[in-house]
Order: C-alpha cells, then sequence, then structure tokens
C-alpha cells in the first residue's frame, strides 16, 4: 500500500460519509423516543403545546442554548487547551452537562422516559467527541505524515484501538442512563485532577528535575567531548530483530529493547474503550503509554499513536452513527470556532499568567468537578455550581 | 438580538445556496452547490488554521525546538549506550509534545468549523429533499464529506506545488 498515509485516513473518512447515509434513522429513532415520553409541564416530560420552543436536537421544551455562551465557553475551552495544554475534553463536558443544562434535562427522564434520556446522554458523549477526539486525531495526523512508525506496534495498538472504542460504544450506546454517565464522568476528572496533583508535588517535580539533570550533564559532556563517539552505521535508526505473540525485541541506534505487544494491544483497548466511553480524546494518554511501556523515543510513539487515536476515532464515531445518535452539528460548528478563536487568543495572553498557578486553579476546579459529578451521578447529591 | 440572528442566518443562507442556483438543471446544480460549498469551507478552515498558527507561532517554535532538543539528545544518548539519559530525555520531549499537540488542536478546530458549519446548514436546508442518486435515504453529508475530503487533498497538493515551485526560482 505505497500511497497509505493519504488512502487511510481518505478511506477512513468516507467510511464515516457511508455512516452518514443513516442519518434518516436519527430522526426516526428520537422522535420514537419523544412519542413515548409523557406529556406535561413536569420535569421529565415533553409539553403538550405543539409550539412549544424547540432546543437542543429539536425537542419540544428541551433547553434553548443562547450561541453567544455556547460560543463564549468554547472560547474557554480553546483557551484552557493552548494555554495549560489539556482540560479540553473536561471543560468541553462540563460546558454540554452543566453550563448548558444538557445534563439535568437528560437526568429528568431517567423515570419517565430511559429511552430519550439515554439517546440525550449519547448525543452529549457524541458532541464531546467530535470536539474533542476530532482535533486530536486531525493534530496526530501530522506526525504520522512524517512516517516515523513502528508498523507492528502500530498493528496491535490500533487493533487493540479498534475493539475498545467498538466494545465501549457498543455495550454503552442507548443502554447509559445520564446519572451514571455522569458519575463516571466525575471519576474520570478526579482522577486526572489527583495526577495534576502529583505532577506538582515534590516527588512528581523531583522525576522532572532528575530528568532534566541527566540531560543537562549528558549536554555538558557532550560539549566537552566535541569529537564525540562515532556511530557504526549499522545501528543507525531502529531494526526489529524479533516480533512474535509475546515479544517484540528490536535495537535502536544499537542499543536493544524490548516488550511484549500484548501490553500496548490491551492499553489500546483501554484507553480507546475510556476515551468513547466518556467521550474525552485519548490522543493525550496513548503518548505518554507508549514511551512509558515499548521506550520507544518520542518521534515514533508519537507517529504510531497517531493511527490508534485516528482509528479509535473514527470507529467511535461510527458505532455511535450506525446506533442512530442524533448530532448536532451546527453546535459543534459553532463551539468548533469557539476552541479555534480560544487557541489564538490563548498565546496572545499566556505571557500573563504562570503556568504552575494555572495548573494548581485547575486542580482545585477538577476537584470540584469532579467530587459534584461523583456525588449527584452516583449519590444523588447536588453541590453548588455543579 | 435574535432580529440580529435571524437576519445574519438569512444573509448566510443567501449565499450557500447561490451556487445550488448557477445552474438550470437540479441535479448539475445540486452537484455545483456542493463542490462550491466544499471548496470554499476547505479555503476559509485554512484561512482561519493559518491565522491561528501565525499567532501561536512564537509559542509552537519553543515547543517544537524543545521537543527537537530533548529527541536530539536523546537519540545521542542511545548512540553512546547512555540508556538513562535517554529515557531521561525521552519523557522530557514527550512533556512537551503533550503542550505541542494541545496547540495543534486549535489549529485542526479553526480549520474544521467551517466545515461542520456547512455540514449543519445542508442537513437543515435539504431535510425532506430526495437527493440525486439517494433519493430520501441519505443526507447531504454522504456528498459533501468526501468532496470536501477532496478539496482539502487538492488544495494542499496545490499548496506544495507552490512551495516546489518557489524554491526552484529562489524566492
Amino acid at each position: 500500500m505505497k500511497n497509505w498515509k493519504w488512502t487511510l485516513p481518505v478511506g477512513l473518512l468516507a467510511i464515516v460519509a457511508i455512516a452518514l447515509w443513516f442519518e434518516p434513522a436519527f430522526a426516526d429513532k428520537l422522535s420514537d423516543a419523544i412519542a413515548k415520553a409523557p406529556i406535561g409541564d413536569q420535569p421529565g416530560q415533553i409539553p403538550a403545546d405543539p409550539n412549544a420552543p424547540k432546543g437542543f436536537l429539536g425537542i419540544p421544551g428541551s433547553p434553548v442554548v443562547n450561541p453567544i455562551l455556547a460560543f463564549c465557553w468554547a472560547v474557554w475551552v480553546g483557551w484552557i487547551f493552548s494555554t495549560v495544554g489539556a482540560f479540553g475534553g473536561v471543560m468541553a463536558g462540563v460546558g454540554h452537562m452543566s453550563v448548558f443544562g444538557f445534563g439535568a434535562y437528560a437526568g429528568s427522564f431517567k423515570k419517565t422516559a430511559p429511552d430519550l434520556g439515554k439517546i440525550i446522554t449519547d448525543s452529549i458523549k457524541a458532541s464531546n467527541q467530535f470536539l474533542v477526539g476530532l482535533s486530536a486525531a486531525i493534530s496526530s495526523f501530522n506526525y504520522l505524515k512524517m512516517k516515523r512508525l513502528v508498523v507492528p506496534l502500530a498493528v496491535t495498538l490500533g487493533l487493540g484501538s479498534l475493539i475498545g472504542a467498538w466494545l465501549a460504544q457498543e455495550l454503552s450506546a442507548g443502554k447509559l442512563d445520564f446519572k451514571s454517565y455522569q458519575g463516571y464522568f466525575g471519576l474520570f476528572v478526579l482522577l486526572l485532577g489527583g495526577w495534576l496533583l502529583y505532577e506538582t508535588t515534590p516527588a512528581g517535580q523531583a522525576k522532572k528535575q532528575t530528568a532534566k539533570k541527566a540531560a543537562k550533564a549528558f549536554e555538558d559532556a557532550a560539549k566537552k567531548q566535541a569529537s564525540g563517539e562515532s556511530v557504526d552505521p549499522k545501528n543507525v535508526g531502529l531494526h526489529i530483530n524479533h516480533f512474535s505473540i509475546s515479544k517484540c525485541a528490536f535495537t535502536f541506534y544499537g542499543v536493544p529493547f524490548q516488550f511484549n505487544p500484548l501490553i500496548p494491544f490491551l492499553g489500546g483497548i483501554v484507553i480507546s474503550a475510556v476515551a468513547a466511553f466518556l467521550g474525552v480524546g485519548g490522543g493525550f494518554l496513548l503518548v505518554p503509554f507508549l514511551t512509558s511501556v515499548t521506550q520507544l523515543p518520542m518521534y515514533l510513539a508519537a507517529g504510531t499513536s497517531a493511527l490508534a487515536v485516528l482509528v479509535s476515532m473514527v470507529t467511535s464515531i461510527i458505532t455511535l452513527l450506525m446506533k442512530g445518535t442524533p448530532i448536532e452539528w451546527h453546535f459543534i460548528g459553532l463551539e468548533m470556532l469557539g476552541i479555534a478563536v480560544g487557541s489564538f487568543v490563548g498565546p496572545m495572553t499566556s505571557k500573563y499568567f504562570s503556568d504552575v498557578w494555572l495548573k494548581r486553579l485547575f486542580i482545585v476546579l477538577s476537584v470540584y468537578v469532579g467530587v459534584g459529578y461523583l456525588l449527584a451521578g452516583f449519590f444523588n447529591y447536588k453541590i453548588p455550581g455543579v | 438580538m435574535n432580529d440580529f440572528f435571524l437576519h445574519a442566518f438569512l444573509a448566510l443562507d443567501a449565499v450557500l445556496i447561490a451556487p445550488f442556483r448557477l445552474v438550470d438543471d437540479a441535479r448539475a446544480g445540486f452537484a455545483c452547490g456542493i463542490l462550491a460549498t466544499a471548496l470554499g469551507a476547505a479555503l476559509l478552515g485554512r484561512a482561519c488554521a493559518a491565522a491561528v498558527d501565525r499567532v501561536q507561532r512564537a509559542k509552537r517554535n519553543r515547543q517544537e525546538a524543545e521537543i527537537k532538543r530533548h529527541q536530539e539528545l536523546s537519540i545521542s544518548a542511545l548512540a553512546v549506550k547512555d540508556r538513562e539519559t535517554y529515557l531521561a530525555a525521552n519523557h522530557l520531549a514527550q512533556e512537551a509534545y503533550g503542550n505541542a499537540m494541545a496547540l495543534a488542536a486549535g489549529r485542526a478546530a479553526a480549520l474544521i468549523w467551517p466545515a461542520l458549519m456547512v455540514l449543519a446548514w445542508s442537513t437543515w436546508r435539504f431535510s425532506g429533499v430526495p437527493l440525486p442518486l439517494v433519493g430520501e435515504s441519505a443526507g447531504p453529508a454522504v456528498f459533501f464529506i468526501p468532496a470536501y475530503l477532496a478539496a482539502q487533498w487538492g488544495l494542499g497538493r496545490l499548496k506544495r506545488a507552490r512551495a516546489v515551485r518557489r524554491g526552484r526560482t529562489g524566492a
């Protein structure tokens, strides 16, 4: 497959186009669920008035989001993404669930019209997946174009991602009520906050400092030894010496490395399943996972994981569409524009903020949101502002 | 405020529907409209991505230089069989990569938002209208997405060809 670097993404996206063939089925599934919902003015009911304002997904009486608010929130998401380098998916999720009121609306149908509640939950998930995942997939694609990838590893990781994404959507689409989704999302946000907190602790900083010292010492030694040690041309680059179901052995610049291919395969399943289940981008988890498990150089890990990000993203979108999940294209388009504006503003304002303090602020925020969603989702206890 | 949005939407609708009405024949008009909106969305997306890239350039160059420096350092460490330094430099390169990736995600959002807007508009505009070849069994997205991908690919090739020509002329 000579031209894989463009035929692969085009092929994957063509499959999305084919999946969109089923688009008219969305409306049928949604109207059936609306028809089953009880009529009335209480939460969890559809208004009797046929002229009631139609908001999210065109459901009568659903929250009508002010486009300016949606846009401003997306600018905030884009600003965070470009300034802190994380939290985009989490903030997009908070917007959909809490700021726009889709969460409370989906939750209100838990007992009265569970099918409708599940469709709205899936749509919230898909909106998040589109916002964060699609951007991650496109930005990863540049690394894929560099052709720096380890093919056997890309295949095992990609296969794991495909299975994970498909499995998560297959098992949860149309079955997950909003409260459970909110609880799991809260748990994820809390874990992310915990990890960020660890990174700011002396123990977390020590690892980075040690790495910096080792790199610096080596750089200084290399400068002193201007001639340096010559590298055997036979050893340049990556050479795979052995590949089987339980062992992949390769040399990189003559240094032997080995890993068990089952680990990236299982890792691909877990990371893609979590990303697809929660509607957050898995891209930011795959590269650290790959570099720590296989000890591959960063460029090779980035190129290899790019394929897995693309595969898992497209798989979860197709699976959601095939399940008849309705998508609000204009809403996602408006949010994408907001993210673009936020990314435009981010670098202009970053000099006025301290990275460390921003990280601390988001740790506090993620702990609050995480705990709030956990309590609301699993224990039905609401804390203010969540 | 609502009036403003309504007028803005109607103006946008008039612009987007115009290429569909360029030709009298309905099928040819539809094909012409899909191709024109796909090309327009691709062009506008690329312009927005270029604007975001321009503002991000300093930060992006910093992050990418950081990645490159640590990446090269890790390779040099490997060359002299210093595994510990290799892993340390690799860890630092990976951290910078995370930040570069977040910046790239912003550029990606700038690139695709016009396509999503056109997709939303066309789904609303042609709702219930039987389309060429597929009738009512599919929406306009089936035509728009492949056309948009082709437009992006074509513009990419054009940009590369221009860069090569500039290189030859030494401009």
